[in-house]
C-alpha cells in the first residue's frame, strides 16, 4: 500500500471560533514494505496526521492518496472507510477500548465488522492471539480480569486481526517495563517481516525505538514536518533536533561528543555496535 | 452553538464581575420574585429598565448579548404564542375561524414572555460574568445553612466543580474510544435505529469503565492530599460582601416596589 | 527530623482481597532523610501498591509502616503521615481536582485547614517554584502533560513534604515533559531536602537515584548503588528489567579493551573519560 500526502494541512473545527491550525504542509511518501517513525514533541501533530492514513480525518488542505484512493478535502468519512480494513491503528493505550465479555469476542469485532465470514473470523482471532503471545486459554476469559500487559495484547490483536496491510502505531509501549517494552516492539517487527508489502507506521517520543524499529523518519515540531530521511542522516544534526524539542539516542550522542565530525555510523544503536565504533575512533579512525 | 450564551463566560473586570456571587446569585432569585408582582406588560418596564442598566454595566459589548439570545429569543416567541392561543378570556380581538385571539391571551402571554426572556437576560449576565467556580463556591455557601437539616451543601458543590473540571476530559475520552473503534471498522452512522443503538455498545462500555478508572484514581489522589469530607476545612477563595453589594439588592427590591405601583 | 528514617517498610504483606495472592509478601526496606530512591521492577510487582501503603491509604496486613516514626495503621498519626508524603501519580488527568491551577495547589491547604493568608502565599510560592507563574488561572485540559504534572507537585509541594513520591510521574510524558519534571523534583531535593522516592520504568531515571530498589513478584530482590545493582543482569533479567544503556556500553567498551574509570558513571563523565582516552592515542 503505498501512502502518499501532497502539501497536507488539517484544521481542527474549521469555521468555528474554536478554529485550531494542527498540522499543515505536509509531504510523506510512504512505500510499501515499510518501516516509518514519526518523531515530535506533545502536540506537534503526529496524532493528527496519521489519523488521516485511515480516513478518520479528512484534510483541510492538499491531498492524501492511500493506494487506489485520492482523498481531497471536503470529502465524506463514509466513503473512505473501507481504508479502515487496510490501514490498522494502534491508539495509545489500546485496551482502553477493549468492551467484550470475551478476549475472543473482542478480538473478533474488527473483523467482523469486515465481513469476514465466521469460520475465517476464528481463524484469525486464534491467529492474531499466537501473534502477540496470548496462550489460547485466555480467550474465552473475559478481557477485564486480565492483566495490563495482557489487556494491551488483547487490543492489539484486536488490530491485527482486521488484515491490515499498514499498521499506525501510536506510542504502543507506553507503560510497559524495559523488557516488556521490547517485547512489544520485536512483535511488530515480526509482524511486519512476514509479508512483503506489510508497513508500520510508529509514533513515539522514544528516541531509541525510532533509531531502531524504523528505516525512515519524519519529525514534526509545531504542526510540519522538519526534517526527514534514515535514523543517520536526521541524527546528523542534533542542534536541529533540539530545536524540535526532541533528543538523539543516547548511542549518537555519546560518539557526536567524541568525535565531532560525525564520520561513524551506526545501524542497530544497541550498546555492542556503538563500543565497536568507539573502539574504532579511538584507534585513531581507520576505516569504516 | 455559537448563538447560545447562557453558561459561558467573559473575563472582564466590571463592577458586576466584581460582586460578590453570593449578592449575584442572591440578586438573580429575588429578581425573579419581583417580576411575579408583575401582572401586565406596563408593569415590566422597571425590571427591563433594570436589566439593561445591569448589562451595561459589565462592559460586554451589546452586539455579543443580542447574538447570543438569538436562541432564546426564539423560544420565547414561541412560548408567548402558545401561551396567547391557550389562554381564551376578555374580548377577542382577531376573530380568526380557528384561533380566535383573546385580550387576556395577549397580556398573559406578553406578562409570560417577558418575565422569562428578562431573567434569561440576567441569568445570561451572571454566567457571563462569574466563572463557575464562583458559583459553585457561592452556592455551597449559600446553602451551608441547610446543612444542618442534611443538606449535603458541601458534597453538592464539590461534585459540581469536579463535573466542571472533567466534562472536556470526558469529551476528548469520548472521542478517543469513538475514533479507536471506528478503526476498527465500527460505523456509528449508519443503519436502522436499533442498529445504531447497538453500535453504542463498543463506546459506552469502554467509557463507563473508563469513568469508574478515573474517579477511583481522581479518589485516591485527592486522599493523598488530605481530602476528608468538609470539616475542618478552609476556603482559598473569600468571598467579601461589600456595602455595594448590598445595595444592588436594594435595587432590586426598589425595582420591585415600581413594579408593585404600575400594577394594574 | 535530622537523624529519623523516612521511612521504614517491616516485613509488609498485603492482599487487595481476602483469599486473593499476596501482592507484597513480607517486603522490608528503608529509606533514609534526604536520600533519593528508586524503586523498580516489572509490571504488577507492587510498586504502585507500596507507594499506597505508605502514606497510608492502604493498611498492611501483617508488619508496619513508619513515616518519620509514624505508623501508617494509627488513625490520629494518619493525618500527620499525609501531610509528611506528598504522592504524583502516572495519570496527570486524573489528579487534578479543580477546574484552575491555584484552586488545584490550594485544595490540599484547604484539606488541612491553612488560614486564608497564608494559603494565598503558599499557593503563590508553589506555582512560582515549580515554573508556572502567569498559568495561575489556565484550565487544567487546557495544560500539556508535563505542566499538569507540575500542577499536581506544585499543590504538593504547597503543603510542604518531607517525603515525595513520584508513581510514574513521567511515563506519560515527552521527553521535555519529563526533563521538566524531573529538573523540579531534583531542586526540591537539593534546596529544599526533600527526600525522593521515584518509581519508574525509565532506566535512565534509575540512573540520577542515590539508592536503586528493585521489585520482583512483591519482594525485594536487590538493593544498592544503581552502579552496582545494574551489573547483576540475572536480577534484572527476572525483573523484566533491563541494564541502561550506558552500563551496558560500559561493559561492552571492557570487553574491548576500552577501560573507563570506575567513578565515572553519567554519560558526561563517560564521554569525557573517553575523549581523554582518544587524546591520548
Ligand atoms: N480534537 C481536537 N480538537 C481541537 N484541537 C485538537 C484536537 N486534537 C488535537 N488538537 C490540537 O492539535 C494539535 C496537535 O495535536 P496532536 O494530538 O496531533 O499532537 P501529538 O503530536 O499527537 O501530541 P502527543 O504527543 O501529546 O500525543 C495540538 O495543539 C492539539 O491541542
Ligand atoms: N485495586 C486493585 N484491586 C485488586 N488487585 C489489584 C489492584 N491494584 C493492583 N492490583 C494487583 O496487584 C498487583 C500489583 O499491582 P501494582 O499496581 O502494585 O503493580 P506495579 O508494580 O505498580 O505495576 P506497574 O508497573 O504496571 O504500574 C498486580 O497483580 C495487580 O493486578
Ligand atoms: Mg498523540
Ligand atoms: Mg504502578
Amino acid at each position: 500500500m503505498q501512502i502518499k500526502a501532497q502539501n497536507l494541512g488539517f484544521t481542527y473545527g474549521e469555521g468555528t471560533p474554536f478554529e485550531k491550525k494542527a498540522v499543515s504542509g505536509i509531504d510523506v511518501d510512504i512505500p510499501p514494505g515499510s518501516r516509518i517513525a514519526v518523531v515530535g514533541h506533545t502536540g506537534s501533530g503526529k496524532s493528527t496526521l496519521v489519523q488521516h492514513l485511515n480516513g478518520l480525518l479528512v484534510p483541510t488542505e492538499g491531498t492524501l492518496t492511500v493506494g487506489e484512493t485520492t482523498i481531497r478535502p471536503g470529502m465524506k468519512q463514509k466513503v473512505l472507510h473501507h481504508l479502515r480494513r487496510t490501514v490498522g491503528m494502534v491508539f495509545q493505550y489500546p485496551e482502553h477500548q477493549l468492551f467484550e465479555e470475551t478476549v475472543e469476542k473482542d478480538i473478533a469485532f474488527a473483523p467482523n465488522n469486515f465481513g469476514a465470514g465466521e469460520k475465517e473470523t476464528a481463524e484469525r482471532v486464534r491467529r492474531a492471539a499466537e501473534a502477540v503471545g496470548l496462550d489460547e486459554s485466555l480467550l474465552s476469559r473475559s478481557p477485564f480480569e486480565l492483566s495490563g500487559g495482557q489487556m494491551r495484547r488483547v487490543a492489539i490483536a484486536g488490530v491485527l486481526a482486521g488484515h491490515p496491510d499498514v499498521l499506525i502505531l501510536d506510542e504502543p509501549a507506553a507503560g510497559l517495563d524495559p523488557k516488556g517494552r521490547r517485547a512489544m516492539m520485536e512483535m511488530f517487527s515480526r509482524w511486519q517481516q512476514e509479508q512483503p508489502f506489510r508497513s508500520y507506521i510508529l509514533v513515539t517520543h522514544h528516541m531509541e525505538d525510532a533509531a531502531k524499529y524504523a528505516d525512515y523518519l519524519y519529525v514534526m515540531n509545531a504542526g510540519s514536518i522538519v526534517m526527514e530521511g534514515t535514523p543517520a542522516e536526521v541524527f546528523q544534526s542534533p542542534a536541529r533536533l533540539k530545536e524540535a524539542r526532541l533528543d538523539v539516542p543516547a548511542a549518537v550522542r555519546i560518539l557526536t561528543e567524541i568525535d565531532g565530525s560525525g564520520s561513524f555510523s551506526l545501524n542497530t544503536y544497541e550498546a555492542d555496535e556503538t563500543a565497536d565504533e568507539i573502539a574504532r575512533i579511538l584507534r585513531g579512525g581507520g576505516p569504516l | 452553538m455559537r448563538s447560545m450564551i447562557l453558561g459561558q463566560y467573559v473575563q472582564g473586570d466590571s463592577f458586576i464581575h466584581r460582586m460578590d456571587p453570593r449578592a449575584k446569585l442572591t440578586g438573580l432569585f429575588l429578581f425573579l420574585l419581583v417580576m411575579f408582582l408583575a401582572n401586565r406588560p406596563a408593569a415590566l418596564i422597571p425590571a427591563a429598565a433594570f436589566a439593561c442598566f445591569v448589562f451595561l454595566m459589565t462592559r460586554i459589548p451589546v452586539r455579543y448579548l443580542l447574538k447570543g439570545l438569538k436562541f432564546i429569543a426564539i423560544m420565547v416567541i414561541f412560548l408567548f404564542l402558545f401561551r396567547m392561543l391557550m389562554t381564551r378570556e376578555g374580548t377577542v380581538l382577531l376573530d380568526l375561524p380557528w384561533l380566535p385571539i383573546y385580550e387576556e391571551g395577549v397580556r398573559d402571554g406578553a406578562v409570560f414572555a417577558g418575565r422569562l426572556f428578562l431573567l434569561m437576560v440576567m441569568a445570561t449576565v451572571l454566567t457571563l460574568t462569574t466563572t463557575p467556580i464562583e458559583l459553585t463556591d457561592a452556592l455551597e455557601r449559600l446553602f451551608k445553612p441547610l446543612q444542618r437539616l442534611g443538606v449535603p451543601a458541601h458534597e453538592l458543590a464539590l461534585t459540581m466543580s469536579i463535573a466542571l473540571r472533567f466534562i472536556p476530559t470526558l469529551f476528548s475520552e469520548m472521542e478517543k474510544i469513538m475514533k479507536a473503534q471506528m478503526a476498527r471498522g465500527a460505523s456509528f452512522s449508519d443503519g436502522s435505529i436499533v442498529k445504531r443503538i447497538k453500535a453504542l455498545i463498543p463506546l459506552l462500555v469502554p467509557l463507563i469503565i473508563q469513568s469508574f478508572r478515573r474517579a477511583e484514581e481522581l479518589a485516591v489522589a485527592m486522599e493523598a492530599r488530605g481530602y476528608a469530607g468538609s470539616e475542618g476545612r478552609t476556603r482559598f477563595r473569600q468571598m467579601v460582601w461589600r456595602a455595594s453589594d448590598t445595595r444592588v439588592l436594594f435595587t432590586v427590591v426598589l425595582t420591585g416596589i415600581c413594579i408593585f405601583a404600575l400594577r394594574g | 527530623m535530622a537523624e529519623e528514617t523516612a521511612v521504614q517498610v517491616n516485613n509488609v504483606t498485603y492482599r487487595y482481597a481476602e483469599g486473593a495472592p499476596s501482592v507484597l509478601s513480607g517486603l522490608s526496606l528503608k529509606v533514609e532523610q534526604n536520600e533519593w530512591v528508586a524503586i523498580t521492577g516489572h509490571n504488577g510487582s507492587g510498586k504502585s501498591t507500596l507507594a499506597r501503603l505508605i502514606n497510608g491509604l492502604l493498611l498492611p496486613e501483617h508488619g508496619d509502616i513508619l513515616v518519620q516514626g509514624l505508623n501508617s495503621a494509627s488513625e490520629d498519626d494518619k493525618v500527620h503521615i499525609r501531610r509528611k508524603v506528598g504522592m504524583v501519580f502516572q495519570n496527570p488527568d486524573n489528579q487534578i481536582v479543580a477546574p484552575t491551577v491555584q484552586d488545584d495547589v490550594a485544595f490540599g491547604l484547604e484539606n488541612t485547614g491553612v488560614d486564608p493568608q497564608t494559603m494565598e502565599k503558599r499557593v503563590a510560592w508553589a506555582i512560582k517554584a515549580a515554573g508556572l507563574a502567569g498559568l495561575e488561572h489556565a484550565e487544567p485540559h487546557n495544560l500539556s502533560g508535563g505542566q499538569k504534572q507540575r500542577v499536581a507537585i506544585a499543590g504538593i509541594l504547597a503543603l510542604k513534604p518531607d517525603i515525595l513520591v513520584l508513581d510514574e510521574a513521567t511515563s506519560m510524558l515527552d521527553p521535555l515533559g519529563k526533563k521538566e519534571v524531573m529538573s523540579l523534583a531534583g531542586r526540591l531535593h537539593k534546596e529544599e531536602n526533600v527526600t525522593v522516592i521515584s518509581i519508574t520504568h525509565d532506566l535512565e531515571e534509575v540512573l540520577r537515584a542515590d539508592r536503586m530498589i528493585v521489585m520482583n513478584q512483591g519482594v525485594v530482590t536487590a538493593d544498592g548503588k544503581p552502579d552496582d545493582v545494574f551489573r547483576e543482569k540475572e536480577i534484572l533479567d527476572r525483573a523484566g528489567l533491563e541494564q541502561p544503556f550506558s552500563v551496558r556500553l560500559r561493559e561492552e567498551l571492557a570487553r574491548r579493551e576500552v577501560v573507563i574509570p570506575e567513578n565515572a558513571v553519567s554519560e558526561k563523565a563517560m564521554v569525557s573519560a573517553l575523549c581523554r582516552l582518544k587524546h591520548k592515542t
